[in-house]
């Protein structure tokens, strides 16, 4: 590594394009957003900051402050299913033969690549009510009741009773299946990376002293690839918080989460404003959530040293 | 064929046509020992031999395609790891990391179900055995490879497995720390009383502290021995050439009235005495330490004597490790050990010496590599 | 000879992909995963308004995206977009990447996490902050392409150049510093060494980067519908729009028009990188 100071001319050339932009062109826009969430609607288009902290105040008020619960929960939802069904996968993938890993990573990181609308749009058609998981179970319906007609379940009565459709859209349900789609790859990733560089032989080690399996797994494995697990909830949980097009196109009207009521504010109910407010409470929950994470970090690395 | 019944103790070990393959190459073919209790037993050979692979099959690490084995004369051919009586130290300690030493020796204990008291009376103990008592609360990333070596052999101890299992524990130390560990394995085996199995391909290792050493060699058990035995009379070439280092006397066996003789190139015929086995399927090797060179042709009555010029020459202190090529070109590998400063001197001079071994160090070896048991 | 039927042999302790319900869970996910995009891609042929059953197969859906003025707006500006702010993503990355990865300087911690915070904290946040700085400063509204588009541009820059940085900097992570020390040894300057070491060295991180950052700007929703107006709309935006209307196969027919484009840059640079790499 070199000093700064010696090669003054070379150095700046190197750091002020990144510095420039990031001072401009990101944290300049988040002043003026902390900025804003202090000031106040004045008329249709004009917004006077008079340093009022009403519109935080306002965010924890009712109905808001059911939103932002709602979005918690379904967020630490989200996360918890994701974390379930991604352990196994990652677990599987890792210890796989080379061309099968390389092959399942891809297949993972594709859908990554498809657009955020595209994939919460397309399970539109899947969930709706005369969509197909509607109409694997309405086929399944039909044939079960076919069978139970001919054992002559039904005894004298031939109604067949009718096939009510699950309800699978346009609810909490829809919003957290939509959510785990989407942000799936964000926790394998993290989870399937630590447990490669996982030392095999710390399992071989367990197993030989005498534990099962599942100890081995308890005690030995998820501590040590632990790191991965926290990154993977972080990337899963934080996104899931601000998301709005997926609760827009697949919740009811009662599956609103902050990034709803955040957009309204800026594109009909015009309340900069209070959607400022609501975004930097947001920003704070972020920011709050990594320092607790170097925390927790620094103390791990403490113990060992 | 076993004879487990005919021995006076059955083995503590027992393994029958033992083969395993890693995609379409072998590692272990059709491999059958028997290691009795209270052996420090080595398992010798080059890398790729497969020594590891049968060490982690006895472990129950790796899963066999045939064949079958025995612990204390009960089936664990299809067990796994976590039921059999033995317990492995790895050639990476493999301690966990998240605990200290004492959590480490811990672990192994707290699934036996013991007590609290027992447990810590026992960590106690056997860290007072390897002398890392004082270490007790440290994380593994605290210790030097020797103590890393000395805890992972602690774990593996303390719950009194029939059978302890090494791979190559000593290989990741230097030099002088190795030796004093050799010695300490060695005295801590006596002390212990359990049976020790041992992979290294270090020679020297194997020779100093094993009981009795298996060689083997792509796959295969090529013969199993005492250290000396090994040595002074090895029952393959292969094993002649990797314990320590042989010069093979090209040849034919010859019968001449009634008398087996050995017909070289560069001795002559050879009267080889106390020869036992089918004389055509063996030759004729010496050890180079057993090779003396003079400045003269020996006139001794058993001796054998053949002219030559050192061709290299390597100075390793204590001794010397000299290539010498004799006048009918073959190469011959002498170890000469420095005894006064004088005689290197003097040697180096000479345009040619006289190389002079005594008949009875000569070592009949049989040409093919088999399975012995 | 070991036959066949004999090396299917009882599973290892440690061969966890063998486990049966793991595979079987594995492949129901997987499924689960690629159902709804292939549906969405299969249904984009399918000749029936309303889009619900399977009516047969048709390309009019596509000629009608085709057809579509807007639609193919939207499409030029995001390919526009995306290629601009790749460029200037990926050099602004580079420069500041090298910067991290060569100096020492005080501060650098939190340079390098101010770095990183525009892609920790949550999207929405960012489009929001985007646009209320282009309304404070009073940006200009530029109607001619392609400045319409400067504001959209700049959003994406500032939402790829970090993964252009963390990409860079992992691939000089490997670099061997002595290569520098042995040049500057032999009187290199340190343009020269950037020029002749250094940049045929991050080439493949490089492009896998800026491959990276079109994708993200090509395919980002959320930050653009924020900054976006009704002059410079852009492909997702469009698509949100037309699914604000109700599910319709054109829709299916735009999104997999934008699917393909992924897919095949991606495989396009893919293989350039495997050719580059088989040609050294």
């Amino acid at each position: 590594m070199d000093r700064w100071k010696v090669k003054k001319r070379f150095f700046t050339f190197l750091i002020m394009p990144g510095f420039l932009w990031i001072l401009t062109f990101f944290f300049l826009p988040l002043a003026f957003v902390w900025i804003i969430s202090f000031g106040e609607k004045s008329n249709i288009i004009d917004v006077i900051i008079t340093g009022t902290f009403d519109n935080y105040i306002r965010a924890f008020d009712g109905i808001y402050f059911k939103v932002f619960t709602q979005s918690i929960l379904i967020s630490l939802i989200t996360t918890l299913i994701c974390l379930i069904i991604s352990l196994p996968i990652a677990f599987l993938i890792s210890f796989s033969s080379k061309k099968i890993k390389t092959l399942l990573l891809i297949l993972i990181i594709l859908p990554f690549w498809t657009n955020l609308l595209i994939r919460t749009y397309s399970l539109i058609a899947i969930l709706r009510t005369e969509g197909h998981v509607n109409k694997i179970l309405e086929f399944f319906w039909i044939k079960m009741n076919s069978i139970l007609l001919f054992l002559g379940i039904y005894g004298e009565k031939i109604i067949e009773p009718e096939f009510m459709p699950l309800n699978l859209l346009y609810n909490n349900f829809s919003v957290i299946f939509g959510l785990v789609y989407i942000y799936i790859p964000f926790m394998i990733i993290p989870i399937y990376v630590v447990l490669d560089k996982f030392d095999k032989s710390y399992i071989e080690a367990s197993l030989d002293l005498g534990a099962g399996q599942i100890k081995t797994l308890f005690k030995i494995i998820i501590p040590l690839i632990y790191p991965g697990i926290v990154s993977g909830i972080l990337l899963v949980f934080v996104p899931c918080l601000g998301s709005f097009v997926t609760p827009d196109l697949l919740g009811g009207s009662n599956s609103q989460m902050i990034g709803n009521v955040i957009e309204r504010q800026f594109k009909s109910a015009n309340d900069w404003p209070f959607g400022a407010a609501l975004s930097f409470l947001l920003i704070y929950i972020t920011i709050g959530l990594i320092l607790i994470y170097s925390l927790l970090n620094k103390k791990r690395i403490k113990e060992k040293i | 064929m076993t004879n487990k019944e005919n021995t006076i103790s059955s083995p503590c070990i027992s393994i029958n046509n033992l083969t395993k393959h890693f995609g379409n190459s072998v590692a272990v073919k059709n491999v059958s020992l028997d290691i009795y209790k209270n052996e420090f037993f080595a398992i010798l050979g080059p890398s790729g031999c497969g020594k590891t692979t049968l060490l982690r099959l006895i472990a129950g690490l790796e899963v066999q395609e045939t064949g079958e084995i025995y612990i204390s004369n009960r089936d664990y051919s299809n067990s796994p790891p976590n039921i059999r009586p033995v317990n492995m130290v790895f050639q990476s300690y493999a301690l966990f990391p998240h605990m200290t030493v004492r959590k480490n020796i811990e672990f192994g204990l707290k699934i036996d179900g013991l007590s609290k008291q027992i447990i810590k009376d026992k960590i106690i103990e056997v860290l007072h055995l390897v002398k890392m008592y004082d270490h007790i609360d440290k994380y593994p990333n605290q210790l030097s490879g020797g103590q890393k070596q000395r805890v992972a052999l602690a774990r593996a101890i303390t719950k009194n497995p029939d059978v302890i299992l090494l791979d190559e524990p000593l290989s990741a130390l230097d030099a002088n720390l190795r030796r004093e560990m050799q010695v300490e394995l060695s005295n801590l085996q006596k002390s212990l009383g359990i049976t020790f199995v041992l992979v290294t391909h270090d020679q020297d290792e194997a020779l100093s502290i094993a009981s009795r050493i298996a060689v083997m060699n792509e796959g295969r058990i090529v013969e199993i021995s005492t250290p000396d035995e090994i040595y002074e009379t090895p029952n393959d070439i292969f094993t002649a050439n990797f314990i320590g280092k042989i010069n093979i006397l090209e040849g034919n066996f010859k019968k001449i009235d009634d008398v087996v003789v050995y017909e070289t190139q560069d001795f002559g015929p050879i009267d080889i005495p106390n020869n036992k086995n089918n004389p055509n399927s063996s030759v004729i090797g010496i050890r180079p330490e057993k090779i003396s060179i003079r400045k003269n042709y020996s006139k001794k009555k058993n001796d054998l004597s053949v002219k030559g010029k050192i061709i290299e020459w390597n100075y390793y202190g204590n001794i010397n490790y000299l290539i010498v090529k004799t006048s009918n070109n073959r190469d011959l590998y002498v170890h000469m050990q420095n005894k006064t400063k004088s005689s290197i001197k003097d040697l180096k001079k000479e345009p040619f010496i006289w190389l002079t071994f005594n008949v009875k160090d000569l070592m009949i070896i049989k040409k093919n590599t088999t399975q012995r048991t | 000879m070991i036959s066949k039927k004999q090396l299917i042999l009882r599973r290892g302790p440690l061969e966890y992909s063998r486990i049966k319900w793991l595979k079987y869970f594995t492949v129901l996910f997987f499924i689960i995963l690629y159902a709804p995009i292939i549906n969405l891609i299969i249904f984009s042929f399918n000749d029936s308004k309303l889009n619900i059953v399977w009516r047969g197969f048709t390309l009019k859906y596509y000629l009608k995206a085709f057809q579509n003025e807007t639609l193919i707006l939207s499409f030029i500006n995001s390919l526009s977009i995306a290629f601009v702010s790749t460029i200037i993503s990926t050099i602004i990355g580079v420069l500041a990447a090298i910067c991290l990865w060569k100096f020492n300087f005080k501060l650098k911690n939190y340079y390098e996490l101010s770095l990183l915070v525009p892609i920790i904290i949550p999207e929405i946040c960012m489009g929001v902050a985007m646009l209320i700085f282009f309304n404070s400063v009073n940006w200009p509204t530029f109607i001619n392409w392609p400045l319409n588009l400067s504001e959209i541009i700049i959003a994406h820059i500032s939402f790829s150049f970090p993964f252009v940085v963390i990409i860079i900097r992992a691939r000089l992570g490997n670099l061997n510093k002595v290569l520098i020390e042995a040049s500057k040894d032999l009187g290199a300057t340190e343009w020269t060494i950037l020029k002749y070491i250094i940049f045929p060295f991050i080439k493949p991180a490089l492009i896998a980067s800026s491959l990276l950052a079109f994708i993200i700007s090509l395919d980002d929703f959320i930050i653009t519908f924020f900054t976006s107006g009704p002059n410079n709309i852009t492909l997702p935006v469009k698509i949100y729009s037309m699914v604000r209307f109700g599910v319709s196969p054109e829709i299916n027919a735009a999104s997999t028009i934008l699917i393909m484009v992924v897919i095949i840059s991606t495989i396009l640079i893919v293989n350039f990188l495997k050719y580059e790499n088989n040609s050294k």
